[in-house]
């Protein structure tokens, strides 16, 4: 199994290198995008990478905006266990949209999370305790139903075929909607579940 | 500002600054903004913006006594400041289950986060977070597995299953007693304080 460090990168390539001396890893994976792409500091880390018979996967991200910078951390945690190996998140360089981000992303999957500035500081992200562990089966059954909004009734018709209870059903999307997480509106009398638009993105990374 | 105008029936403002003379300005820029709008603040001016762990513990510690003062719901914006402090701030949302919003740097564009109302912590036993609280308090002074066992009146072999679990997740480190090169003390990881705490 390699140990992979997934880490933030802006343009300060020390930051990274902080990170590489402390965490030990086998394989070095940067979030990154923009003009840091183009800068000196990414040649920098790659050269030392290649003389130490390393590659550097640059995984591209738009480091102003959250929902890109999260779905890129997200993916590259996913991947990267998927594939079987251990890894790590150093969340000490790039933006600060960046940094959040993989930290959040770090905290929904469940992997450890660092920050490396004059000292390396492990974050208290529980290892192994992902967010979709908080939802419960119905919760993401109706989550997974509503990619489209659709009525209530029909949200329990569907998942009564699927062997869920009606008033399971009905709690779950209350229980969804004071989570923010769907929204119900009322349109010509019929109760219409959606997921909420300002958070469609993270729902989805939860199912 | 963006979400002190766009939260409805907003009825006080907390906002954390640095002790930089730019912050300091722009507190006063917040102030007479939430003044306007006639909505009390209050800014709590952090002595060190670049220590994560301490920021989160004081930003946790205002989150805790709001919930026990009955005030809320809360919401936090964490775009602001340096970016230890954003990141300190998400780690308090994270753990304490609070909706927290971003602000666009150049958009200014909210952006809703809809962390799980959750107690993070939660997801540790009781039996853990006891094990947890009393090494974090215990913290100059770490315990053997056998001490610790004795001092939570638990058994020896029970204490080893929930340090072995504690591990896995990260939250506890062990360490090679100075005194007894054959023993190991346990030690709370940093920050998990917040978990605890």
């Amino acid at each position: 199994m390699a140990r992979v460090l997934i880490s933030t990168f802006g343009f300060d390539e020390s930051k990274v290198l902080r990170a590489l001396r402390w965490l030990p890893y086998d394989r070095l994976v940067l979030l990154a995008g923009g003009k840091s792409l183009r800068e000196p500091g990414l040649r920098k880390l790659q050269a030392a990478e290649r003389a130490g018979g390393c590659t550097v996967e640059v995984v591209r991200v738009d480091p102003f905006d959250f929902t890109s910078c999260f779905y890129g951390a997200l993916g590259a945690i996913e991947r990267t266990r998927k594939a079987g190996h251990d890894v790590r998140v150093n969340v000490s360089g790039g933006t600060k949209v960046l940094a959040d981000a993989a930290l959040l992303a770090s905290f929904q999957a469940g992997v450890e999370a660092w920050h490396c500035e004059d000292r390396p500081l492990r974050l208290p992200v529980l290892k192994g305790v992902t967010f979709p562990d908080y939802l419960r089966p119905v919760h993401k059954a109706v989550l997974a139903s509503v990619e489209k909004p659709l009525p209530a009734t029909r949200i329990v018709e569907r998942l009564s075929a699927d062997g869920y209870r009606e008033s399971s059903v009905q709690s779950a999307i209350t229980w969804l909607r004071g989570e923010d997480l769907v929204t119900v509106e009322i349109q010509g009398g019929i109760a219409i579940v959606s997921r909420d638009p300002r958070t469609a993105w993270f729902a989805r990374a939860l199912l | 500002m963006p979400s002190i105008k766009s939260t409805e029936g907003l009825e006080r403002v907390v906002f954390y600054h640095s002790a930089h003379d730019k912050s300091r300005a722009a507190r006063t820029r917040v102030m007479q903004f939430c003044s306007t709008l006639d909505v009390p603040a209050t800014p709590v001016e952090l002595s060190d913006a670049f220590n994560l762990l301490e920021i989160a513990a004081r930003i946790r510690q205002d989150v805790v006594k709001v919930r026990q003062e009955g005030l809320g719901p809360i919401r936090f914006n964490i775009a602001g400041g340096t970016r230890l402090m954003s990141s300190a701030a998400l780690l308090v949302c994270v753990l304490e289950g609070i909706p927290t919003t971003y602000v666009h740097d150049e958009t200014y564009k909210e952006i809703q986060l809809p962390l799980i109302r959750m107690n993070y912590a939660d997801r540790l036993s009781e039996r853990q977070k006891e094990i947890l609280a009393y090494l974090v308090a215990h913290r100059e002074r770490p315990p053997s597995e056998t001490a610790l066992a004795r001092a939570l009146g638990v058994h020896k072999s029970t204490m080893n299953h929930h340090v072995k679990q504690l591990l896995e997740k990260g939250v506890v480190e062990v360490a090679p007693d100075p005194s007894d090169t054959r023993a190991h003390l346990i030690r709370a990881a940093p920050g998990a304080e917040l978990l605890v705490g």
